[in-house]
C-alpha cells in the first residue's frame, strides 16, 4: 500500500494514523467481509442522540453503545488512568499552578512593603484609611490587567505557533478566562496581604 | 483621583513595577503553556471519535476506550439503519499496521479503513493530496506534524 496523500491536523495518540478505504483495511488486517471494528452513526436533524441510543441498546443488546461525546470521555480518562501521561503532567501543571499561585502573592505583596513610605507621606499628607486601601487594590488591579493582557498575547503567540505542529497544544475557550480571574484574584489578594501594613503606617513615620 | 494616585506610585517606582508585571506574564505564560499541552493532548488521545462527525459509536461490550473492543457483525449496520432518527451508519475497520519511511525504516501506525463513498470518519483537512486518494483504494497518512521538507506521501508504503 502506497501513501497517497497527507492529512492535516490529525494526529491519534498512539502515533500516526493511516486512513484507507474499508476493503484495504479488511486485507490488511485479515479481517473477513462480514465483520468490522466499530459502526458510526450520525442522527437525523432534529433527533435527540441519547434517544437515538436508547432504541439501538434495544435493538443490539450484545453491543455497547455510545453517545461520542461519553466514548471521548471515557478514552481520555482510561489513557490518563492507564498510561501515567495525564496524571504526572497534571500534576506538573499543579505544580507550575501552585508555583505561580506563591510568586504573584509573593511579588504583589512586595510590591506594596516597597511602596510603605509614600503611603506614609500620603496618610501625613491626610489621606485616610480607605483611600489607602482603595489605592494598593488599584495598583493590584493595573498590575494584574496589563501582566494578564501581556501574559496573554504571548500565550496566543505560543499557541499560533504550535499550531499544526508536533507539540501537543489545544485549548478550550472557557480555560483562558478561568485562568484570567483566577490570576486578577491572586494579585488582589497577595495585595490584601500586606493591606495591613501599608493601612496601619504611622503618617509620622514619613518624617523620620 | 486615588486611580491616578496609584498610578502615578507605580510609574514612579518603574523597576518594582516592572518586576510585578514580569511575575504575572511569567506565570500567566508559563501556566498557560503547561495547560495548552495537556489539553492538546487530550485532544490526540481522542482524535478518532472527535474527528469522526459521528453522534454515536457501536463497540463490542465492555469497551473503556475507542482503540479496545473486538469485531461486530456487518448485520448490525442493516439494522441501525432500519431504527427511526438515524440518518447514516458505517462501519469502520480499524487495524495496526507498519509504515515504511523513505530511509527504510519502520513506524507502527494504526490503519483505518473507512467505507466508500461517505468516506465517514476520516480525515477533513489535507497537506497533500486530497480524498480521492482513499477513494482509489490508496492510503493516507494522518499527523498533526507535517513537515514538507522531510515527509512526502509517495516513497513511504503500510504493509502489515
Amino acid at each position: 500500500v502506497r501513501l497517497a496523500a497527507l492529512s492535516q491536523s490529525y494526529r491519534g495518540f498512539e502515533g500516526i494514523i493511516v486512513f484507507t478505504n474499508i476493503e484495504k483495511a479488511r486485507r490488511i488486517s485479515g479481517l473477513p467481509p462480514q465483520r468490522c471494528s466499530n459502526i458510526i452513526v450520525k442522527v437525523g436533524k432534529g433527533a435527540d442522540a441519547g434517544a437515538v441510543a436508547s432504541s439501538m441498546r434495544k435493538a443490539l443488546p450484545k453491543a455497547e453503545i455510545f453517545v461520542s461525546k461519553d466514548l471521548s470521555r471515557l478514552t481520555r480518562l482510561y489513557y490518563i488512568k492507564n498510561t501515567g501521561i495525564g496524571g504526572s503532567f497534571g500534576f506538573s501543571t499543579l505544580i507550575g499552578a501552585l508555583v505561580g499561585v506563591v510568586i504573584i502573592a509573593l511579588t504583589m505583596y512586595t510590591n506594596v512593603l516597597n511602596k510603605q513610605k509614600q503611603f506614609a507621606v500620603l496618610r501625613a499628607l491626610g489621606a485616610r484609611k480607605k483611600d489607602v486601601f482603595l489605592i494598593v487594590l488599584y495598583q493590584a488591579l493595573f498590575i494584574a490587567s496589563i501582566g494578564i493582557v501581556a501574559g496573554f498575547t504571548l500565550f496566543s503567540l505560543f499557541l499560533s505557533g504550535t499550531k499544526d505542529s508536533g507539540l501537543p497544544s489545544a485549548m478550550p475557550w472557557i480555560v483562558p478566562s478561568i485562568h484570567a480571574v483566577f490570576t486578577m484574584f491572586l494579585c488582589i489578594g497577595g495585595s490584601l496581604l500586606s493591606m495591613r501594613k501599608a493601612m496601619k503606617i504611622d503618617p509620622a513615620s514619613a518624617f523620620r | 483621583m486615588r486611580r491616578l494616585t496609584a498610578l502615578k506610585m507605580l510609574l514612579f517606582d518603574r523597576s518594582t513595577t516592572a518586576g510585578s508585571v514580569a511575575g504575572v506574564i511569567a506565570i500567566i505564560f508559563l501556566v498557560g503553556q503547561q495547560l495548552a499541552i495537556l489539553f492538546g493532548l487530550f485532544t490526540y488521545m481522542s482524535a478518532l471519535v472527535d474527528n469522526s462527525d459521528a453522534d454515536i459509536w457501536v463497540t463490542t461490550k465492555n469497551v473503556d476506550n475507542v482503540s479496545g473492543g473486538g469485531t461486530l457483525p456487518m448485520r448490525y449496520v442493516d439494522r441501525l439503519l432500519g431504527l427511526e432518527g438515524v440518518e447514516w451508519a458505517e462501519p469502520i475497520v480499524r487495524t495496526a499496521g507498519l509504515l515504511k519511511l523513505k530511509g527504510g525504516n519502520y513506524q507502527p501506525v494504526q490503519v483505518v479503513g473507512l467505507k466508500r463513498p461517505r468516506m465517514a470518519g476520516g480525515p477533513w483537512r489535507f497537506h497533500a493530496g486530497g480524498l480521492e486518494a482513499l477513494l482509489d483504494a490508496r492510503g493516507s497518512r494522518s499527523t498533526g506534524s507535517i513537515s514538507p521538507r522531510s515527509e512526502t506521501p509517495t516513497p513511504a508504503t503500510s504493509s502489515r
